[in-house]
């Protein structure tokens, strides 16, 4: 298409003094997967604003499904022909991307015209000392617990593992499932283990360390993660049979049916759509996953959505425009507006529903849940997935993630 | 030990289509009978009701004078062999003929007893351990004859055993079929649809048409005095010839007009009674016509084809009158479905006629056609059956 | 625009080609066009991805490649995922292959058996290999879910459970689970093929048999069998095959958990292509792939020459 029109503007000229027609001269082609949900809506303000403020650039926005989108980015990579801004996974993928010298160095554009980027988002960016996407909203994951359960049995957000096994024994003896996890995704069972390790971690350096090589994978730390997860398992915490769930199908039907009470793990991004399925049903709140006594409740978090720029893109300074669109004050507004947070600082609106007020609080001491050594991140994965199955400890989780290094 | 019974046996076929009507037919122990016909007259239908592989409508079949229509074909104690052969791809000849002793589990023994003893018989032995698609189409016919008879049933049944062969060995094996039921001496039906075939071979023969049985009797019988114009012009080859005449003078001999020829014939005793006036149809074979040059006292003819054999040839010729009607057989089978475009119309029909080859008129000639009259058969006009 | 001149000087290029040229160039020639297509479609891919098998590739950058030999096959045999994957591969394949021939074959003598309804039970039955892998696995989860699922709630009914049973959650059930899924999916189309080849059954075998004393069982046996052992050999090859590439139904029942009870060998090449980002393992993994599919193919030839 693109080229058509390049045919078409060219013979036009060739003609010679024919009148061009008020259309756009460039075409920036945007790249997501988040094609429902209030993505959606923030995508679109972004990009009416910004075609209004550039009248001969358009933004043509492309949904890839999620399953895709880095089959047909690494495709699209190789064949030299990227789109002008594209979405980049946060989890281990990125790495990669950004080792493949095809993303373009974004610390010289987002020195220009963008807000300041918390410095955690921009950790999670950098290789190599250079920044290589733009952060551009965070989230936090919490427990959602039904607040009209609790009530009914006299139970308060627990903030102890102590209290957490007592509330779900009392759920349970209720007849109601505790938090309801779909561990068949993988991820949702990683997040457990990140959850645990920012108490059996305290200084939250351990998993950056390992990462790098200067902390063993089998260290104790990481061990002690995973021996609480399957503690929580055996108690009876988590709802039977997380891995036969998705992460947000059958575990957020459990949650919204009222079969479980609690359900983990629950972000800004994913709020939207429990509130649209629980319907008014019943009032759910969030609290962190609890530690032990005397410690902070601490969520884990990282970004959410972040793009990159191909290296050396024709369009990249109307790209990195586009990008600022997204980021100027409009566009946190418009971010926040929908419930998403930033990964700025910014004013607090003071309409802002309690919710949103609970992530944007549990943001600021939200700990990473990334591990950027591929293999090492799939073997968690698997560990975790023997743990929720009720076979294996931490013991044997850490040896295969020592033995995947 | 061996005699099969047939009584006012049918078969209807839903949509009332009559493939087997109302057959009495007796075969005693030990005869070879043949069921002849056209295909679609019922024969192999029949043939299959015997067998067990066809249900019967009406009428009852007994084997030895046990009652066969409710038991199922492998108790009837009869052997069978198709036109296909129905060898089992997979089995060698050796294994083919012993299959049905092994399922009704006969001793290690008395299986090689048997299948060495049909191997000589049917002279396989060379070819005990081959499969059937290694085998000449003669081979497989014996292997599947030897499937038969090693079983020694009351009954072989034969559906067209026969056909598939060329024309050669289908006389070769045609003689060795013979001499195999003259040396065992088990009742045999066989099914064909080559008059000759069931001429040479069976004791009596059923002459089937449209599901209804015509005739059983001896070949010479059927030869000689068929009972209807269907036998008579299946019967024989070429077929018989038949004219349309009328009765012009009675009493103990019949005058019968032929156009303007007058031809006088003894009815046989006992027919139906003929006065003048009546119309009959005079049936008389190749061989019983002969001819004299062009103004003789016979039927005056023209040449139209010959066919040239030693040491009889054919001609055929037309009636110069052609007030002489020629009929054929097929005008009197009731309903029979012929169609339009086959059917040779009136004016093209010829008479066929066997003259030896050494005084064979040249064609495109007019002759007198003399009819042997003590040997002509008549016919009833209206019905096709014999007077 | 070559087309023209190219035909003016066939017709002499041709005959002075036929004059000279052995009867085995003459066939090259004719079969060229053939090859060319099979080159192109099967042969250059095919060998890019046992090249790319001893690489090290991301599959981002092609000047990103680096030469490893054999290291990724040697780490092959040393990782257990792909051993479990390997195992789980085998046992699937020979079990979906097995029950699928058995249940097939069981439908199609069903449907051949012309009673009434069987055209339409023949649509029916058939009807699953229509759907899509994603929609069977999607269906089969539900009827599979821990709570909800429509089992649980039938063995519930019977009184055979009194917890639910986690069928897709449990190590123990996965794999069966979607293998039974699979047999659901695809036994239509093995049933169509022995239907088919039931027709090729002569009617008069069956009739000798009868008449030479066998019963129902024995004439299937001696009869129907041997008949459909071509057709067999054929179902069985495309079934393994079939079963050796297995993806869809398992990503969507499973993906591959609980903790690999289901991995097999494609969606662990999946997994290391598009999530790990290892094209040269995955391109190996397609090559053990290649491997045993050209050896299911081989051995059917083998055994059919012995028939």
């Amino acid at each position: 298409m693109k080229l058509t029109k390049a045919i078409l503007l060219g013979a036009l000229f060739a003609v010679g003094g024919a009148a061009l027609p008020a259309q756009a001269a460039t075409t920036l082609e945007y790249w997501t997967w988040n094609n429902e949900g209030d993505y959606v809506k923030v995508d679109a303000a972004a990009v009416q604003r910004f075609e209004a403020a550039h009248p001969d650039v358009a933004v043509e926005v492309t949904y890839v499904p999620y399953a895709d989108y880095m089959t047909k980015l690494k495709a699209a990579l190789a064949a030299g022909q990227p789109p002008a801004i594209f979405q980049v996974p946060w989890d281990s993928g990125f790495r990669d991307l950004a080792a493949s010298g095809k993303l373009a160095p974004m610390s010289g554009v987002l020195a220009n015209g963008f807000p300041a980027i918390n410095q955690s988002a921009k950790d999670f960016v950098t290789l190599d000392g250079e920044i290589w996407a733009l952060p551009l909203d965070l989230n936090t994951l919490q427990i959602a617990y039904n607040k009209d359960a609790f009530a009914k049995l006299g139970l308060a957000p627990p903030t102890t593992t102590d209290e957490l096994k007592a509330v779900a024994n009392a759920l349970n003896d209720a007849g109601t499932f505790g938090i309801a996890l779909g561990t068949k995704d993988k991820w949702a069972g990683g997040d457990t283990w990140f959850a645990q390790l920012t108490y059996t971690d305290p200084t939250g350096r351990k998993l950056p360390d390992a990462d790098a090589g200067t902390v063993k994978w089998d260290d104790a730390a990481f061990t002690a993660a995973g021996d609480r997860v399957a503690d929580l398992v055996a108690a009876g915490v988590f709802a039977p049979g997380a891995n036969s769930m998705g992460a947000f199908n059958e575990s957020l039907d459990l949650f919204v049916s009222g079969a479980s009470a609690m359900f983990y793990p629950v972000g800004n991004f994913i709020s939207g759509g429990i509130n649209d399925k629980v319907a008014g049903a019943f009032q759910w709140d969030l609290f962190p996953f609890p530690g032990d006594a005397g410690t902070t409740p601490t969520p884990t978090g990282g970004i959410a959505r972040m793009f990159a720029l191909p290296a050396g893109g024709a369009s990249n300074d109307a790209a990195a425009d586009f990008l600022r669109t997204l980021t100027d004050e409009d566009g946190a507004a418009t971010l926040m507006q929908y419930n998403f947070i930033p990964s700025w600082p910014v004013d607090v609106p003071a309409d802002a529903s309690p919710l949103y007020k609970n992530f944007l609080a549990a943001q600021t001491n939200a700990r990473s849940r990334t591990i950027y050594t591929p293999p090492v991140n799939a073997a968690l994965l698997d560990g975790m997935q023997a743990i929720f199955d009720g076979r294996g400890r931490g013991a044997e989780l850490t040896d295969a993630l020592a033995a995947a290094h | 030990m061996g005699s099969i019974t047939l009584k006012g046996v049918g078969k209807v076929y839903a949509g009332n289509t009559v493939a087997v009507n109302n057959v009495d037919l007796e075969v005693k122990d030990g005869e070879f009978v043949v069921f002849v016909g056209p295909s679609g007259c019922g024969k192999s239908t029949l043939l299959r009701m015997i067998a067990g592989l066809e249900t019967i409508t009406s009428g009852e079949i007994t084997i030895d004078g046990q009652v066969m229509n409710d038991v199922s074909p492998r108790d009837r104690d009869i052997a069978m062999v198709f036109q296909s052969y129905a060898l089992y791809p997979q089995m060698t000849v050796r294994e083919n003929i012993a299959f049905a002793l092994e399922l009704r589990k006969f001793s290690r023994d008395e299986i090689k007893r048997r299948v060495d003893e049909a191997a000589r018989i049917l002279d396989l032995s060379e070819l005990m351990d081959r499969k059937p698609r290694q085998l000449s189409g003669g081979q497989r016919q014996r292997v599947a004859m030897g499937r038969a008879i090693v079983r020694n049933p009351a009954a072989f049944l034969l559906d067209e055993p026969l056909s598939n062969l060329d024309a050669k060995l289908r006389v070769q094996l045609r003689a060795e079929l013979g001499r195999l039921h003259a040396r065992l001496g088990v009742t045999t039906i066989h099914v064909t649809h080559d008059q000759v075939e069931a001429m040479t071979l069976g004791s009596r023969v059923a002459v089937f048409s449209r599901g209804t049985l015509q005739q059983y009797d001896t070949p010479h019988a059927l030869y000689h005095a068929p009972a209807n114009i269907f036998v008579a012009g299946f019967i024989g080859s070429p077929a018989m010839n038949f004219l349309e005449a009328s009765v012009v003078g009675g009493g103990a001999s019949l005058t019968l007009a032929l156009g303007p020829t007058r031809l006088t014939v003894v009815p046989r005793s006992g027919g139906k009674e003929l006065s003048v006036g009546d119309r009959v149809i005079v049936g008389v074979r190749p061989e019983h016509l002969d001819w004299q040059p062009a103004g003789g006292s016979g039927l005056p003819a023209r040449v139209e084809l010959v066919e040239h054999l030693e040491p009889e040839s054919f001609i055929a010729v037309t009636p110069a009158d052609r007030s002489v009607v020629i009929r054929t057989a097929d005008d009197f089978i009731r309903g029979a479905a012929i169609d339009p475009a086959e059917e040779i119309r009136l004016e093209e029909r010829m008479l066929a006629v066997r003259v030896p080859a050494s005084r064979v008129p040249p064609p495109k000639t007019e002759i007198s056609l003399v009819i042997d009259a003590a040997r002509v058969q008549l016919f009833d006009s209206a019905t096709g059956a014999a007077i | 625009m070559t087309a023209a001149p190219l035909a003016a000087a066939g017709t002499p290029m041709v005959r002075r080609f036929r004059r000279r040229a052995s009867p085995g160039a003459v066939g090259l020639a004719l079969a060229a066009p053939t090859l060319c297509i099979f080159a192109g479609l099967v042969a250059i891919p095919v060998a890019s991805v046992v090249v790319t098998s001893f690489t090290s590739w991301t599959g981002f950058d092609i000047s990103g490649i680096g030469w490893l030999g054999i290291e990724n096959y040697a780490g092959l045999l040393t990782d257990p995922i792909f051993l479990k994957a390997f195992a789980n591969t085998l046992i699937f394949t020979v079990a979906t292959t097995v029950l699928l021939n058995a249940v097939g074959l069981g439908l199609a003598l069903l449907v051949n058996t012309r009673a009434h309804g069987t055209a339409f039970l023949k649509a029916v039955l058939f009807l699953p290999v229509l759907l899509s892998p994603v929609i069977v696995g999607l269906m089969w989860s539900g009827l599979l879910r821990g709570v909800g699922g429509g089992l649980n709630q039938l063995l519930g009914f019977l009184g055979l459970i009194h917890q639910p049973v986690f069928w897709l959650g449990d190590g123990r059930f996965a794999l069966a689970a979607v293998i039974i899924a699979t047999v659901w999916q695809f036994a239509g189309y093995d049933m169509i093929l022995y239907y088919a080849g039931l027709q090729n059954v002569p009617d008069t075998l069956l009739e000798a048999a009868e008449l030479d004393g066998a019963r129902a069982w024995e004439k299937f046996l001696h009869v129907v069998l041997p008949a459909l052992y071509h057709v067999m050999s054929v179902v069985a090859l495309l079934n393994v095959i079939g079963g050796l590439r297995i993806f869809d139904i398992v990503y969507v029942m499973t993906r591959g958990g609980p903790s690999r009870s289901t991995e097999v060998l494609a969606t662990y090449m999946y997994e290391q292509g598009f999530q790990l980002n290892a094209m040269g393992v995955a391109s190996a993994l397609a090559v053990v792939l290649i491997v045993l599919a050209i050896g299911a193919s081989a051995l059917r030839l083998r055994v059919l020459r012995h028939v």
